[in-house]
């Protein structure tokens, strides 16, 4: 069971590793910041399947604080960060 | 193997496919609000899928409260900054695909 | 501290003990061939991602790699069984300062005109950036020859830790080292984030320029928006009302032009604050109450009690606590205030520096520990405000708009 978690794992890094080939070819800073958000739900998911694979209950703890911070990433560029207009394509 | 492994492996197994969509949607739709769409879509379900299956599995409530909550937190958290994200584009006047009735 | 008695026997060591059990699962051998892809995908997309950080011309971009090379590395630290690290990567790296940094590139933009954040300046540094190279490769050099020269199977210090343990008031073996067996050192620690935000307040200069440094983000994104109305497509307009409406302020559409951005009062963020901050107030404590068994501790804790703050501060929900500037320096040093008077006291009753009575350690140990989790959480936001944790009150536009 635990070795069929860990190859769910490796699809799902392999998977995330796919969505950050969209942040480097953007091209605006919407696409890169939507394609962090989705390695974040991501890594939630490999970080579960870790912690049960490896028996490891702290794993969630970390989970969670992924979940928790995932957003503050997000609202910064949202409020902060002052992008050119983006023409279009 | 019981059922209920059976089950959860396939809970966990659609979750992950959820993922899957979502990065290959991440790199193949043609605009931010397209791939909005897939983003939520992993988040969501997948998401859900896999703490549904991995609930199955775990040997105590405490655990499975700990699962659930995680998945609300990023429920509520991908809602909102979806939402965020995709108004601060049109603010920032993102091209929308053209061809489209919009035209 | 003077362990080592069990060094020998390290196997009977390290069934009990959360960070030193190895990978003994049931099904899962330490060779496995699916543990190696793990390791390798994880190993090549670090190593790919820091590449492309430091290659980027596009600072944006390269914030947001740094922030996806913060997510790629706690997983790294939670496959590599040190969850600690992964807590406090997950919520420093990922989280902290990926809103200290994009705000920085705020003020820079600002600072330098719309459009301006491609580090240029970079392009014509072809001569320094190869002595860098060549100093960063003697540095890694020296580095792989000490790494190849050190024994293979150290035994490390862990079993002497594992010996102790129950002298030192917790059974999370690495706050056993941080705050009881090496507490000079997490001192030291704390006393650097207090150097840091002195730095930063000194490199602030002035009370004028110091608050304009600090608000150069907000200032960015609060004109940004409005250059933009102009060449705004047909669509913008109408998805533009749609939030003004909700917020029940209804004006004239004449008036557009001196209304804030629909973000300033959107309500579905300040809904999301109002649900997520006070979830994140519990998870700090509990980050903060279970560090004593488990992973966790001062530093996550104050990580996330930071993340909370720039939320609020982001959301523009609250001016944050009331407080007077004089408080405010009593908060950020309150951690280094409580540990040294810990350690005197310790003095005092004619034992060591910090070399707590056994009875009494647990208690000692958790009231540093949470004293400093709100002094580093204090330290943080210090940092993000250009070294002050109060400002002087400005006019704010926070205050007219407050629903």
């Amino acid at each position: 069971m635990s070795l069929i978690l860990l190859w769910f794992a490796v699809l799902l890094v392999a998977s995330l590793l796919g969505g950050l080939v969209r942040i480097l070819i953007g091209p605006t800073a919407t696409d890169r910041m939507l394609a962090a958000q989705l390695l974040g739900t991501s890594g939630v998911g490999v970080l579960l399947l870790l912690a049960e694979a490896l028996e490891r209950p702290p794993l969630r703890d970390v989970a969670l604080v992924f979940s928790l911070l995932a957003a503050v990433g997000a609202i910064g560029f949202v409020r902060l960060a002052a992008d050119p207009v983006e023409g279009p394509p | 193997m019981t059922l209920l492994d059976g089950l959860s492996l396939l809970s966990i197994a659609s979750g992950c496919f959820f993922f899957v969509a979502g990065s290959v949607g991440m790199l193949r739709l043609p605009d931010a609000f397209t791939r909005l769409h897939a983003l939520t879509k992993a988040d969501s379900a997948g998401l859900g899928l896999l703490v549904l299956g991995l609930g199955l599995q775990a040997d105590s409530w405490w655990t499975v409260l700990r699962l659930l909550l995680i998945w609300l937190l990023v429920l509520l958290s991908s809602a909102t900054t979806c939402h965020l994200i995709a108004q601060s584009a049109l603010r920032r006047g993102a091209a929308l695909r053209r061809g489209d009735n919009d035209e | 501290m003077r362990g080592g008695r069990k060094t020998a026997d390290r196997t009977e060591n390290t069934d009990e003990g959360i960070r030193s059990k190895a990978y003994s699962h049931r099904e899962v051998s330490t060779m496995s061939p699916v543990l190696w892809i793990l390791d390798a995908l994880f190993c090549a997309s670090l190593l790919g991602l820091a590449w492309q950080t430091l290659r980027t011309r596009d600072l944006f971009k390269a914030i947001v790699l740094y922030i996806v090379f913060g997510l790629m590395m706690a997983m790294a630290w939670a496959r590599l069984d040190a969850p600690d690290v992964a807590l406090v990567e997950a919520a420093i790296g990922a989280g902290v300062t990926g809103v200290l940094l994009l705000s920085t590139l705020g003020t820079l933009s600002a600072a330098r005109g719309e459009g301006s954040q491609r580090g240029g300046a970079f392009a014509s540094a072809v001569p320094v950036a190869g002595l860098v190279t060549g100093l960063v490769g003697c540095l890694v050099g020296v580095l792989a020859v000490a790494v190849w020269q050190l024994p293979v199977e150290s035994p490390g210090l862990s079993a002497a830790v594992e010996a102790r343990q129950e002298e030192s008031g917790t059974s999370n073996p690495v706050t056993a080292v941080l705050l009881n067996f090496r507490a000079y050192d997490t001192l030291l620690e704390l006393t650097v984030l207090l150097l840091a935000v002195l730095g930063a307040e000194v490199l602030a200069g002035s009370e004028a320029a110091g608050s304009e440094a600090a608000e150069g983000g907000v200032a960015a994104q609060e004109t940004a928006p409005r250059q933009e109305t102009g060449p705004r497509q047909e669509t913008g307009p109408r998805q533009e009302t749609g939030p003004r409406q909700e917020t029940g302020t209804r004006q004239g559409p004449d008036a557009q032009q001196e209304r804030p951005p629909a973000a300033d009062r959107d309500p579905v963020l300040r809904g999301f604050v109002r649900l997520v901050a006070p979830a994140m107030i519990v998870v700090a404590g509990y980050v903060l109450w279970i560090g004593g068994e488990a992973p966790g501790g001062a530093f996550p804790s104050g990580a996330v009690l930071a993340a909370m703050s720039f939320l609020l501060m982001l959301a523009r929900a609250e001016e944050g606590p009331r407080l007077s500037r004089r408080g405010g320096r009593w908060i950020l040093v309150a951690g280094l205030i409580v540990f040294w008077g810990v350690g005197i006291a310790m003095l005092a009753a004619e034992r060591r520096f910090l070399e707590y009575p056994v009875p009494a350690a647990k208690g000692l140990v958790l009231l540093i520990e949470a004293v400093a989790a709100v002094s580093i959480a204090a330290t943080l936001v210090a940092l993000y405000r250009g070294g002050r944790l109060v400002r002087r009150p400005r006019r704010t536009v926070d205050s007219e708009f407050r629903s």
